[in-house]
């Protein structure tokens, strides 16, 4: 695909009469989709083999035989003219999409696929409105090939894309067809279950409603989801994802395709991780000595406690999970020393096509490297504290579960020294030391993460957070604020504007404008893919999964740009 | 029809012996990648085990380092491994039309009562199962059944009775080998002496050499194959050695010269088919010959007629191919049910290795020529020449999407050439009488400038046929092309005419697959264009005769549940649509059609050709679409009334059926 675009020769050619041209050895589905020509198709995806099996993407080509071609395994030649919307060309279509639906069971209103399914959409676009088939529908059976994947036998088309990932993308198997004829579906060896770590993608993959997320099914209608360009916060991968909510609150994550980052894949703890967002463990109001008390009054004790300690007898201590910009604030209105706390590796992955699940369970890692440079887990912390030269901690803890101190540390936190913690969860810190705020996960707040190979991404608020949470970013505004660090709290673009201009080497350059949708490199990152190199002609999920995602995304946007825009607003920014 | 997955055991843990994985490895040793033994080591596996259960697929994925998803997926595909439910004797009735035509329903019926048990079910001794079969390319001596895919032939219920009876006695020393008829009943009738002299007056280009000996069936219906001894006494061989002594490109364009035309199906030409193989320079790596010995297109019986009595003959043909395309591994794809043939094929092979035909140093050439049988496991789609590249990759046999051409990326990879047993049996003649002597055989190639229907290809060189259905002596006829298809059916030399002395209705010329020409259109000569002037095609040359009392509905039923079944169910056209139609033809048969219907088979037809990955669609849309065209007030009359002129009934059987199967 990509990799190899530029020693490749154009061809000239036609479609309906337009004039395209293809790259050399590229098929007519190829170079009409990578041209914006869009030719209805089901079971052909670029990362996939050929499988050919749908016969959707008939098209008549001149040169070549009476009889229709499939575009997907037609290779362009030069001056070639396809013909891909003439009369015989919609009335094979046609044909095809009535086959497809003889034995399908048309259970649109109960189907969760529904609004985002190919053979829903292209039946719209290309279909009969009447059906020749009076017989008795072939049953197929449903059952449950994994412990996320649920399949509905009677509503599969035998695409096999689902066969293919398994073989050709995570090269676990676990799928295959059995049977033949119309009494073939789609099964797993009985006990060796559909379990990989990328097995949701097969339900993305899937174009119609035959294979679902069982951790979704029956929760929303996708027409109602609102999605959210994001990042992923489960690993240092980065994966870029769509967070997909409806009445604040997030039903699923699927991914976006970013090739050097995710390509079109995610991991199924990735899919799982806006549920760390909604654990009865999260700290959700703030606390003073430990009761809970209003927002405002937690506020003032912090910035009493902050402004009469001297900068130089504050600390800070943070996490893999904060953002660059949360960084930024903490190194800037801090001057004693700061620790980082890294959650264990995990398990790690890698497909047959270069995705890597990354077992660094850390968002930011590289992003801690990045703007604090050189930190320890909390050494120098500890032995401040110890020592008595630190007298206040501000403490910045958006790990889900709650940051894992070292037991010295700990100990030392345990003493007299004062702490202002924000905390994600509601950890013994928030509930024994003097100020806490609730924290954001990285569902509800904005922001960058640097991944794996420094790409640097941004998060975006999909949804608000629980009770009075203000989040980070704003209360580390407040306290600078109150050291005379800001004249005013700014949105998380202006402390990245901030960060840029204090840290030239690794963000010069960068603006939040320009990361776009799939992010930047940092200097001398591993990573160097320019932003329009990053996505292809294809995305991830069913076709019309993403044009339903396009339109919200012009529609809809979730932003909170003053802290008292807090809460989901909607409308076009 | 059922829709659930075959009943397959547990997932018990299971070994292979020592002494078996040492015969796995030497399996594995013949092809270039182990995978390619999956079918192959399920048979040692149900040999091992009884039967192809859950545990065995697991043994077998862990022994040939595949996932056991993958495993379950190549065994559902296929219809033939024996299953953890089936008793001892597995017996599989043949239903298909050929078959039916000549009593195979009521046999069936039969069967099941005898045994007290329905079709898929088994005995309470455990000992007999019995299976719905498709053609075992035993039409000809219908009824028939494989017992533990040993064939029994021109049965009726009193030797079944018997043979059940005597199984039960016996269940362990009974002889499974002893079912096959032969020699064959009416052979020497068959043995096509006859004379046949040029019609008077303009030279007829259709009519040139018909005084024929049998040249291909010269050492058909023994009771054994022909050995290696007797083979070379014929003068076997002789022409592998005349082959030898020209270079491959000659070979090529002789072949190329000769017409021959490929005898599988297609009718595609040989020569020119082999030289589309690419130079080395421009692919390298090895080439494959793969023979095609899959017969299974119903009606077609003359593949395993080389392959049981005269395996030398397709041996000496295939090194012959080989030769041409600088291949060194032949493969010979045999119909899973053939299991006479395998190990007949097995012996020859055995054979010819010890006279120095193939070995390390093959023919003195210095040059490494294998060959190796490799046994399919019950689907037909594996006779298409893609589906046999990926059955024998150890796949599910899906035909391949075109391009590329198995002649330029074939079998793992490389270029190779599928042939038909009989196109490759045709090449020891060739070779040895030379290209005057074999193209003087058949009709004559005519110049292009020559209008249609002389101005094509021609058909040139011996031919067998393979007739059965309605007719007083069905079998295979070694006649040359050219000889009218009327006559082949009516004359006394030949198949002496329609049985009963009832009228002709219609036949299918070129196996099921093909389109019916009515008793108006059958004075045709039988050639490649002679029939396709008629409108159809000699396609394997099963050739299959309806008498006057058929009914046509529930003949299509019969066809149209074979390429349903057969489907192999990877592209939406044929898979929906084999389905479609065959439900919509059963709906008719039973009563509840529509004059819409007619119609609809028509549409559906229409919709599927020419839109699929291999040619099933034309398989069943033809018969369909002729069948109801041109017998469309009978389908009309069903639908009006409900049945037919026969209560429904395939055909009114004759009084004295038995007596002239015995003749
Ligand atoms: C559905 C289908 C089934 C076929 N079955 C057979 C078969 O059983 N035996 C055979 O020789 N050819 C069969 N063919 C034809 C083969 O695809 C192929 O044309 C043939 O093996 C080529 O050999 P030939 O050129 O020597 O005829 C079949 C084709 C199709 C489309
Ligand atoms: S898979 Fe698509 S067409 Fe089928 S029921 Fe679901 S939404 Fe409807
Ligand atoms: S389950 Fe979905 S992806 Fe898999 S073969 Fe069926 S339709 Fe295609
Ligand atoms: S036409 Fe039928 S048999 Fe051939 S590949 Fe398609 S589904 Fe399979
Ligand atoms: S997309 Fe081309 S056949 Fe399915
Ligand atoms: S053997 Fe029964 S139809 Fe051919």
């Amino acid at each position: 695909m990509s990799e190899t675009t530029t020693e490749r020769l154009e061809v000239p050619f036609t479609i309906d009469g337009a004039s395209y041209t293809a790259l050399k050895g590229e098929t007519v589905l190829e170079a009409a989709l990578r041209n914006g020509y869009f030719i209805p198709h089901y079971c052909w995806h670029p990362s996939l083999s050929i499988a050919g099996n749908c016969r959707m993407c008939l098209v008549h080509t001149k040169p070549g035989p009476p009889k229709p071609q499939i575009a997907c395994n037609t290779v362009v030649s030069e001056g070639m003219e396809v013909d891909a919307s003439s009369e015989k060309t919609l009335t094979a279509r046609e044909g095809i999409l009535e086959f497809l639906l003889a034995n399908h069971p048309l259970d649109c209103p109960i189907c969760d696929q529904a609004g985002e399914c190919d053979l829903q959409q292209y039946s719209f676009d290309h279909g009969r409105t009447t059906s020749k088939f009076s017989e008795i529908k072939t049953q197929r059976p449903r059952h449950d090939l994994g412990p996320r994947i649920r399949f509905n036998g009677n509503r599969c088309i035998l695409c096999t894309r689902c066969v293919r990932f398994c073989d050709e993308v995570t090269g676990t198997g676990e799928l295959t067809v059995v049977n033949r004829s119309d009494s073939a579906w789609i099964d797993v060896f009985p006990g060796v279950p559909l379990d990989n770590p990328l097995s949701g993608c097969t339900a993305d993959l899937c174009p119609v409603g035959a294979l679902l997320d069982s951790d979704w099914i029956h929760t929303t209608r996708v027409w109602l989801l609102r999605g959210t360009k994001s990042v992923c916060s489960g690993c240092a991968t980065g994966c870029n994802v769509n967070v997909e909510a409806f009445d604040d609150s997030v039903k699923r994550m699927t991914p976006r395709e970013n090739q050097p980052v995710n390509k079109w894949w995610m991991c199924d703890e990735g899919r799982d991780s806006h549920r760390e967002a909604t654990t009865d463990s999260r700290l959700n109001v703030a606390r003073l000595d430990g009761q809970p008390v209003k927002h405002q009054d937690a506020l003032e004790a912090a910035l009493d406690l902050f402004s009469a300690t001297p900068a130089a007898k504050i600390a800070y201590l943070t996490t893999g999970h904060a953002t660059c910009e949360e960084l930024h604030l903490l190194e800037t209105i801090t001057d004693g020393p700061g620790g980082v706390n890294y959650r264990p590796d995990g398990g790690a992955f890698e497909t047959l096509d270069g995705f890597k699940l990354s077992a660094d369970k850390n968002p930011n890692r590289a992003g801690v490297v990045a703007v604090l440079g050189d930190v320890d887990a909390g050494e120098r912390v500890r032995k401040g504290i110890e020592s008595g030269q630190i007298e206040l901690v501000v403490v910045c803890d958006s790990q889900p579960g709650g940051a894992n101190w070292d037991e010295g540390l700990v100990e030392a936190l345990k003493g007299d020294v004062k702490a202002i913690v924000i905390s994600l969860e509601d950890t013994w810190l928030a509930q024994t030391k003097q100020v806490a705020f609730p924290g954001l996960h990285a569902i509800e707040k904005d922001g960058t993460f640097v991944n794996q190979n420094g790409r640097l991404q941004r998060v975006r608020a999909a949804v608000s957070a629980p009770g009075d949470t203000r989040g980070e970013l704003d209360v580390l505004q407040e306290l600078g604020r109150s050291a005379g660090h800001f004249p005013r709290v700014l949105s998380a673009g202006g402390v990245f504007r901030r960060l840029a201009a204090a840290s030239p080497d690794a963000f010069g350059g960068l603006t939040y404008r320009g990361l776009g949708a799939v992010g930047l490199p940092l200097a001398g990152a591993a990573d160097q893919t320019p932003a329009d190199k990053c996505q292809t002609y294809y995305n991830a999920g069913p076709v019309s999964r993403e044009t339903r995602a396009q339109d919200e995304q012009t529609r809809v946007a979730v932003h909170r740009e003053s802290p008292l825009g807090y809460g989901t607003v909607r409308g076009n920014v | 029809m059922s829709h659930a997955l075959p009943v397959l055991g547990d997932v018990l843990e299971r070994t292979f012996s020592a002494e078996v994985q040492a015969e796995i490895a030497t399996l594995i040793k013949r092809y270039p990648e182990a995978k390619a033994t999956l079918l192959p080591v399920l048979r040692i596996a149900e040999r091992e085990f009884g039967s192809v259960d859950l545990g065995s697929m697991k043994l077998v994925a862990k022994t040939l380092d595949l996932s056991p998803a993958y495993v379950l997926g190549v065994v559902t595909f296929y219809f033939h491994f024996r299953r953890p439910t089936d008793g001892t004797f597995v017996i599989e009735v043949c239903r298909t039309l050929p078959c039916a035509l000549r009593g195979s329903d009521a046999f069936a019926e039969g069967v099941a009562k005898k045994l007290g048990i329905e079709f898929g079910g088994t005995t309470d001794d455990g000992l007999f199962t019995i299976k719905n079969a498709e053609c075992l390319a035993a039409c000809d001596k219908a009824p028939v059944c494989h017992v533990n895919a040993y064939s029994w032939e021109c049965l009726d219920l009193e030797t079944f009775g018997k043979l059940v009876d005597d199984i039960r006695a016996n269940p362990d020393g009974f002889d499974l080998t002893t079912g096959r008829k032969t020699p064959y009943p009416w052979r020497a009738a068959a043995d096509p002496e006859c004379e046949r002299t040029q019609p008077e007056g303009e030279l007829d280009p259709y009519y040139t050499a018909m005084t024929h000996e049998p040249v291909l069936a010269k050492r058909f219906f023994n009771d054994e194959a022909a050995s290696y001894e007797a083979y070379v006494k014929d003068g076997g061989y002789v022409g592998l050695k005349k082959a030898l002594k020209l270079k491959p490109e000659e070979v090529i364009q002789i072949t190329k010269d000769s017409g021959l035309r490929g005898r599988g199906g297609a009718g595609f030409p040989c020569g020119m088919k082999w030289g589309f193989v690419p130079s080395v320079e421009k692919v390298p790596g090895p080439r494959y010959l793969l023979v095609n010995a899959d017969e299974s297109e119903p009606g077609t019986f003359k593949d395993i007629r080389f392959i049981e009595d005269d395996p030398h003959q397709i041996l000496e043909g295939a090194v012959i191919g080989a030769y041409a395309i600088g291949s060194n591994d032949i493969y010979i794809y045999i119909r899973g049910e053939m299991r006479i043939g395998a190990d007949r094929l097995e012996v020859a092979i055995e054979e010819a290795y010890k006279n120095g035909i193939f070995g390390e140093n093959a023919l003195g050439f210095g040059v490494r020529l294998d060959c190796t049988v490799h046994r399919g496991a019950g689907a037909y789609i594996c006779g298409e020449e893609t589906g046999l590249i990926s059955s024998l990759e150890g796949k599910r046999g899906l035909p391949k999407l075109k391009p590329p051409f198995p002649a330029v990326e074939g079998v793992w990879g490389q270029p190779t050439i599928v042939n038909n047993v009989e196109t490759l049996a045709n090449l020891p003649h060739l070779f040895r009488e030379g290209l005057e002597w074999y193209t003087a055989i058949g009709t004559p190639r005519v110049s292009k400038e020559v209008a249609p229907p002389r101005g094509r290809l021609g058909s040139q060189g011996p031919k067998v046929w393979c007739v059965s259905g309605h007719v007083n002596r069905p079998g295979v006829y070694d006649v040359p092309f050219g000889v009218s298809l009327r006559e082949l059916i009516e004359s006394d030399k030949f198949c002496g005419g329609v049985w009963g002395g009832r009228k002709l209705k219609g036949i299918v010329p070129g196996g099921s697959s093909m389109k019916i020409l009515t008793n108006d259109e059958v004075d045709c000569h039988l050639c490649y264009d002679g029939v396709a002037d008629a409108g159809s095609s000699i396609g394997s040359a099963a050739i299959f005769v309806f008498d006057e009392t058929t009914c046509m509905v529930n003949a299509l039923y019969n066809v149209l549940r074979f390429y349903d079944h057969e489907s192999c169910g990877q592209c939406t056209p044929c898979r929906e649509g084999a389905g479609w139609i065959t439900k919509l033809v059963g709906r008719i048969l039973h009563g509840h059609g529509t004059m819409d219907d007619l119609d609809t088979i028509d549409k559906l037809s229409d919709e599927a050709c020419g839109k699929t990955i291999c040619v099933l669609a034309e398989a069943w849309s033809w018969p369909a679409t002729s069948y109801m065209h041109k017998y469309r007030s009978e389908f009309e009359t069903y639908i009006k009334t409900g049945t037919s002129r026969f209560a429904g009934r395939l055909y009114e059987p004759l009084p004295s059926l038995s007596k002239s199967a015995k003749a």
